[in-house]
């Protein structure tokens, strides 16, 4: 008996002895979000072992090891901020890693903030997350309207002399955060917006719209809304003759199903994402993008999705964060945050006032020979523009 | 002013399908004085079962015949299991039935094909014609051509046999035919089968058109009630004109205004023709 409560004990000390920074992260690890959730604590836990076999965050003098509290919300919003909140309360954790989707970080933010804690998200995209006036909620997505600005942007600098542009985008949130991006970019660049037209949610046929751009012949086409409208919209565009040269969609090409239901007449069409393996930035962690696409190849047999590379990211600025502070106070941590300006794998982070990421562009990917090539900001191929014309 | 004719065209094209789509309605309505709102689903079934067929890798010659075949069976077989039992009740009964077993299709058909959104995409109908600066998208074309013949075809069978004479003359004066020696039920079962067969028709063409899903019925089914309304019951002509209005209403608000406004203005239309025009442009039935 006294042989294991003296065990007991060494452990204790041993425990007590190694200072620890705790972090708290309710993630959806079952139900609708569970993949994805899933990827967001893979990202997470390698960002932890990755910082603890390099000896821990450094504060001070002093190093301090990495422990994360995780928590599974079952992809319910409400349960996340019940869970966050016991990570605050219960579990003292002043330091929050971010849900995965938009809908948790909302209902996740009013509780950190409630509490003065700190929470740095790498799961919501909607910019409505940053008008509500936080002060403790930095996020690392770039936000919708830099999807439609960054297609504009790269469709300025693929062609100088394309200067008529037409947007069309399904009438939801997301979708008209995105046009509205696009409209302000193309103003700003003194092209002439030929269109700018909303269709409702679920539309099945776009014939006027097409009838109307047919007529304009817009130089740039861009489209913001779904899976289903992007495939919609090139259907379409092909069955009018409609040849743009620049066309741009926001959802569908990023995703596998768009080839497969597209075929041929996917080729040449952009779209913009979060992240992909092919980015070349530098990593005070890891080294760099690829170093880190390296590693999780190696380990995972498969390519890091940007729910992975964004959970590393969160994880690295955060540190980052706690290291220029040379403090565990929130109050001062937060200051760090909001002067960072640090280039890590998964973009340059800087952060507006309200927290929101202003110096990470989309990365534009295009689709040559039925592959997803990155073109920007970083070429990991040409570029094929213009876009050839429908078959 | 070239894009006036462009869209004429296009509401053309589109009154044309609208004109099959509302036929089996009209069927129903006028002979059995029977507002079926399950009929958009029953349209969305033989969207579903072509689109089916299609993947089973089935030839759409034998798809389609399939379809209605089907379509009449099921006419039936709703006349004697459930509209049967109610029709000598108030219409209003029928109207919840109807409306019932809608939402019962709707959610059979989410289930067995989940709520994405389907299309049938032939790559021999994604291109289109091109006359001089005029478009004509192929699926259009032929759904056009297709709907012409097969409402050629109802009309000939109504005009043209001694049971399509029979459905008009219950159609006109329920007692008057029953006297001549009509019987009633038969010809009600004999409108249902019909009704259900162009309703999975028009599905199946549907599938041709656009994309659908299995909450989609509302929809075409208010379509098929605007061209009763505005068109009125009792005759090809009167289905003719309400498609025409309601193709024309469709097209030039979608250009014009933006795809949100189709719907508005053609219930704004209904709604005008239901307090000013109630019996239609060229209805006899209740004339």
């Amino acid at each position: 008996m006294g042989v294991i409560w003296g065990l007991l004990l060494a452990l204790l000390s041993v425990a007590f002895s190694q200072d620890v920074i705790r972090f708290g992260a309710a993630v959806s690890l079952t139900g609708k979000f569970a993949k994805e959730g899933q990827l967001v604590k893979r990202g997470y836990e390698l960002w932890k072992e990755r910082v603890n076999a390099s000896g821990g965050i450094k504060v001070g003098n002093k190093r301090y090891k990495v422990d994360i509290v995780y928590y599974d919300d079952q992809s319910d919003p409400l349960t996340s901020a019940r869970l966050v909140e016991k990570l605050i309360i219960e579990d003292k954790i002043n330091f929050i890693l971010g849900p995965y989707g938009s809908a948790q970080v909302f209902s996740v933010a009013p509780i950190v903030e409630k509490y003065g804690a700190l929470m740095v998200q790498a799961g919501g995209a909607s910019s409505e997350i940053y008008k509500k006036g936080y002060k403790n909620i930095f996020g690392l997505y770039t936000v919708a309207p830099f999807y439609g600005r960054d297609l504009v942007e790269l469709a300025t600098k693929l062609d100088k002399d394309a200067k008529r542009i037409a947007i069309i985008y399904e009438k939801d949130i997301f979708s008209e955060d995105v046009a509205s991006g696009a409209l302000e970019h193309a103003k700003k660049k003194g092209l002439e917006v030929v269109l700018y037209e909303g269709y409702p949610k679920q539309v099945q046929d776009l014939s006027s719209l097409m009838q109307k751009i047919r007529l304009l012949k817009p130089d740039i086409v861009i489209g913001s809304g779904h899976f289903q409208d992007a495939v919609l919209t090139v259907k379409q565009l092909k069955q009018f003759g409609i040849n743009p040269k620049f066309l741009g969609l926001t959802v569908g090409p990023a995703l596998p199903a768009f080839v497969q239901a597209l075929g041929e007449d996917a080729e040449g069409i952009f779209g913009p994402v979060q992240w992909s393996p092919a980015l070349k930035y530098k990593d005070p962690v890891f080294g760099s993008t690829e170093e880190f696409v390296k590693l999780y190849r190696e380990r995972f047999n498969s390519d890091p999705e940007y729910h992975v590379a964004g959970a590393v990211a969160a994880g690295v600025v955060f540190q980052k964060a706690i290291e220029d502070a040379g403090s565990l106070e929130v109050d001062k941590v937060r200051d760090a945050l909001r002067k960072i300006k640090l280039e890590t794998l998964f973009g340059v982070v800087g952060f507006d006032e309200t927290g929101k990421i202003i110096t990470k562009p989309m990365a534009i990917i295009q689709i040559q020979k039925g592959r997803h090539v990155t073109v920007y900001p970083f070429e990991e191929a040409k570029p094929i523009y213009p876009k050839p014309q429908w078959k | 002013m070239e894009i006036i004719f462009q869209l004429l065209i296009d509401a053309l094209l589109l009154a044309g399908y609208y004109a099959l789509l509302s036929s089996g309605f009209s069927l129903m309505w006028g002979v059995s004085g029977i507002i079926n709102l399950a009929y958009g689903s029953f349209v969305l079934v033989g969207a579903y079962l072509v689109y089916t067929f299609h993947l089973l890798e089935m030839s759409l010659f034998l798809a389609f015949p399939l379809t209605v075949a089907l379509g009449l069976i099921s006419g039936v077989v709703l006349q004697h299991l459930l509209i049967n039992r109610l029709i000598n009740y108030e219409p209003f009964t029928l109207l919840v039935l109807t409306f019932g077993f809608d939402m019962l299709l709707s959610n059979l058909l989410n289930f067995f094909f989940k709520a994405d959104v389907r299309s049938l995409t032939l790559e021999s109908l994604s291109g289109s014609l091109f006359v001089s600066h005029f478009i004509v998208p192929y699926n259009k074309l032929l759904v056009f051509l297709l709907s012409f013949l097969a409402i050629l075809a109802l009309q000939l069978y109504l005009k043209g046999t001694w049971t399509g004479k029979a459905i008009r003359a219950v159609s006109f004066d329920r007692v008057g035919a029953e006297l001549c020696g009509i019987n009633p039920g038969k010809i009600y079962t004999i409108s249902t089968s019909l009704a259900t067969a162009l309703a999975m028709l028009s599905g199946g063409f549907y599938a041709l058109l656009q994309g659908f899903t299995p909450f989609d019925s509302g929809g075409i089914t208010l379509k098929a009630f605007f061209v009763c309304v505005v068109g009125g019951l009792g005759n090809v002509h009167g289905l003719l004109l309400g498609s025409l209005v309601l193709a024309l209403s469709e097209v030039f608000s979608g250009f014009y205004l933006g795809e949100g406004w189709k719907v508005v203005i053609s219930l704004v239309i209904l709604v005008l023709f239901l307090l000013w025009k109630p019996q239609g442009v060229a209805g006899v039935k209740y004339a």
